[in-house]
């Protein structure tokens, strides 16, 4: 090993005495693991918080907290050892030094792999408790490791758990008091002779063969093939789209939406409002055109609600299967070609759902430049899930050719930025390298947990930029600033993007949220030619506030605003030079 | 020679992670230089997977010709 990996060896805290130094928090549990083996699940049932749960790693970027017993709880990010060479590892390395007591969660079914980061552990000498996690699974395949040996072996409590049912949790808790720290010692300190002890201890530990299970082990093997691979992934994404965009675009959403937001919940708000006597501008903000009872809860929640919803199940679905860092395998070399890896895949499927969460989740990329490049890409070009809902469901009236029109221009954008920036920003983008965790059916319960707390953080997030999107508005036409605004855009709009001059509204809206401004779209009476090139300039237009707000806190507010000012010209110049492309060939 | 030239099924022995920062990522999984791994896939001009014990890995193509194998 050469010397620049001499980091990677032991934690500053390796005597027994560093344990009750005035440093480490008053009974501070560290839950500290290899990522995908279960922590988040282990922290849930210990603390009663919920962290996310899934099948692929990196799920917790920052350390979640709780309680437990009155003793605070961190939920550390997974990592495959200590040192500095990644946020992860330096987040889990200095929470390792304040601990009272570690948890470590290993996977019981992939030991080989988890004794690396043990081993670093019980070398720490912070007194710790192993969660043999995952023992079902590691049972099923006839390699169930034996407990009391790797106990003997670190000398520290070994714990067999199955996390996500339950068992073996409440003897763990009882451990926790009994931690103590490992006995274990190491010659040598750097990461091969580590590797080698843990490749011996685990020959120790498991000393049957896996068996063979034929479905599971022929699709470990297949979907990251070519032949098989890229069809499920065909067959995946047909899924999503039949759900999320013919079944809840376009048939529930047309129920919910008009019945009974339009025709049942509206009409109510008016009468309630009509009621209490409140008349003239006020009644306008409230229950008008653009009211806060009227539109506003008409979108949020008979629009957005249902769909968001789909689209966090199809994603959770993915995520818990093992199915996405396969994903990221198949298209790494797609993405190689504008600076990204196969990684890169996470933040932008993420991005559809929410460009702000897809934003957030770019930190898992490892250089600045990657997560530079996966930042723009997805505020320009990355509709979010509430845009793509408006955006089906507006062209999807016009028929498929004017869909497959829309995604081919947004492709083409993506591509030319990403190319672009690929070409200007200094470096080279790091190889793909990253593990494939088993497939594994999704638990349904999981599932639904995942799919209502994400979708419950993205309605919070939404909802008030919304409604002070919808307030502006109403202010604006209550006050005449809209016929001033729309004065103002009105050459643009019409003689440049050759839309009406009421589309310049749905500009104000985009300026708070780009999904609205696709919503103000709706009743405009648009040719199908207006239409996509309307759609096409809100996509590429300025990204919601919230993923600003996100930019500039990780990348800085002059890259922000770049970004901002970028959406502006780019969203213009492509659509001007499509109106005149959709007239020259006849079809506008 | 480069794994990234092994045929797809077949077991090979790593003698060399040409990387340094793949070389301790690769040696945390357990895919450390001595390692008997076999090649799973191969994506043309993309990444090449492998696997050891019943863990898989997928390293892109770039690296995959920096980690060296016996040629037999």
């Amino acid at each position: 090993m050469s010397s620049t990996h001499k980091n990677g060896a032991g934690v500053a805290v390796s005597s027994p005495s560093a344990v009750a130094s005035p440093g480490s928090r008053e009974g501070l549990v560290v839950l500290a693991g290899n990522p995908n083996v279960g922590k988040s699940a282990i922290f849930t049932r210990l603390s009663g918080t919920y962290a996310e749960v899934s099948n692929f790693p990196g799920t917790t970027v920052d350390a979640m907290r709780g309680t437990w017993n009155e003793r605070p709880v961190l939920d550390a990010p997974g990592t495959y050892g200590l040192g500095e060479h990644s946020e992860e590892e330096r987040i889990t390395t200095g929470l390792v030094k304040e601990a009272a007591v570690i948890v470590n969660v290993v996977d019981a079914a992939h030991l080989d792999r988890d004794l690396f980061l043990t081993l670093q552990l019980a070398e720490s000498g912070v007194p710790m408790v192993v969660a043999l996690n995952l023992v079902d699974e590691a049972r099923k395949a006839g390699i169930e490791p034996d407990a009391a040996e790797l106990e003997q072996a670190l000398g520290v409590p070994v714990i067999p758990t199955v996390a996500v049912k339950g068992e073996g949790l409440e003897e763990l808790a009882e451990a926790i008091g009994e931690a103590r720290p490992g006995t274990w010692h190491l010659n040598g300190a750097d990461d091969m002779t580590r590797r080698r002890a843990a490749d011996d201890l685990y020959a120790r530990v498991v000393r049957q063969e896996r068996k063979r299970r034929r479905i599971a082990d022929w699709l470990e093997r297949a979907s990251v093939t070519l032949h098989w691979g890229l069809p499920m992934l065909a067959l995946s994404l047909a899924g999503i789209y039949l759900l999320v965009g013919v079944l809840v675009a376009q048939n529930l959403v047309s129920f919910t939406e008009t019945r009974l937001g339009q025709e049942m919940w509206e009409p109510f708000a008016r009468s309630i409002i009509d009621a209490t006597g409140i008349g003239g501008p006020i009644r306008e903000i409230l229950v008008g055109e653009f009211g806060l009872f009227t539109m506003t809860v008409t979108y949020i929640v008979f629009l957005l609600a249902p769909l968001v919803a789909a689209f966090y199940f199809s994603l959770a679905l993915l995520e818990d299967s093992g199915f996405l860092p396969r994903i990221a395998t198949l298209v790494d070399r797609g993405l190689s070609a504008i600076g990204l890896n196969g990684r890169a895949v996470i933040p932008i499927i993420l991005g559809f759902g929410c460009v702000t969460m897809g934003t957030i989740t770019t930190r898992l990329l490892s250089t600045k430049r990657e997560k530079t490049i996966a930042t723009a890409v997805l505020n320009f070009a990355i509709p979010c899930s509430a845009q793509l809902a408006v955006i089906a469901a507006l062209l999807a009236g016009f028929g498929g050719a004017w869909v497959f029109a829309y995604a081919g221009i947004i492709l083409a954008m993506l591509i030319a930025i990403g190319t672009t920036l690929d070409r200007v920003l200094p470096g080279e983008s790091p190889p793909l390298l990253i593990e494939l965790p088993p497939l594994r059916w999704p638990r349904p319960n999981a599932v639904m947990k995942k799919t209502l707390t994400k979708g419950r953080w993205f309605m919070q997030e939404a909802t008030p930029w919304f409604a002070a999107g919808a307030l502006i508005v109403s202010v604006l036409q209550v006050t005449g600033g809209l016929d001033v605004w729309q004065r103002f855009l009105r050459p643009l709009m019409v003689n440049w993007l050759y839309l009406p001059a009421e589309a310049s509204r749905t500009i104000v809206m985009g300026l708070v949220r780009r999904d609205f401004g696709a919503a103000g779209l709706y009743d405009m009476g648009l040719t199908p030619a207006q239409a996509l090139v309307a759609l096409i300039v809100i996509t590429l237009f300025v990204p919601c506030v919230a993923s600003i707000m996100v930019m500039a806190k990780e990348h800085g507010a002059r890259t922000a605003f770049r970004i901002w000012v970028g959406t502006w010209v780019v969203a213009f110049a492509v659509g001007g030079v499509l109106a005149r492309i959709l007239t020259w060939i006849g079809v506008a | 020679m480069g794994i990234d030239r092994v045929p797809v099924g077949s077991r090979t022995r790593i003698e060399a992670i040409e990387d340094s920062t793949a070389r301790r990522e690769l040696t945390r999984l357990g895919f450390e230089e001595g390692a008997d791994v076999e090649v799973v896939s191969r994506i043309p001009f993309g990444p090449v997977v492998l696997q050891r014990r019943h863990r898989q890995v997928a390293i892109g193509r770039e690296l995959a010709r920096r980690v060296r194998v016996s040629s037999q």
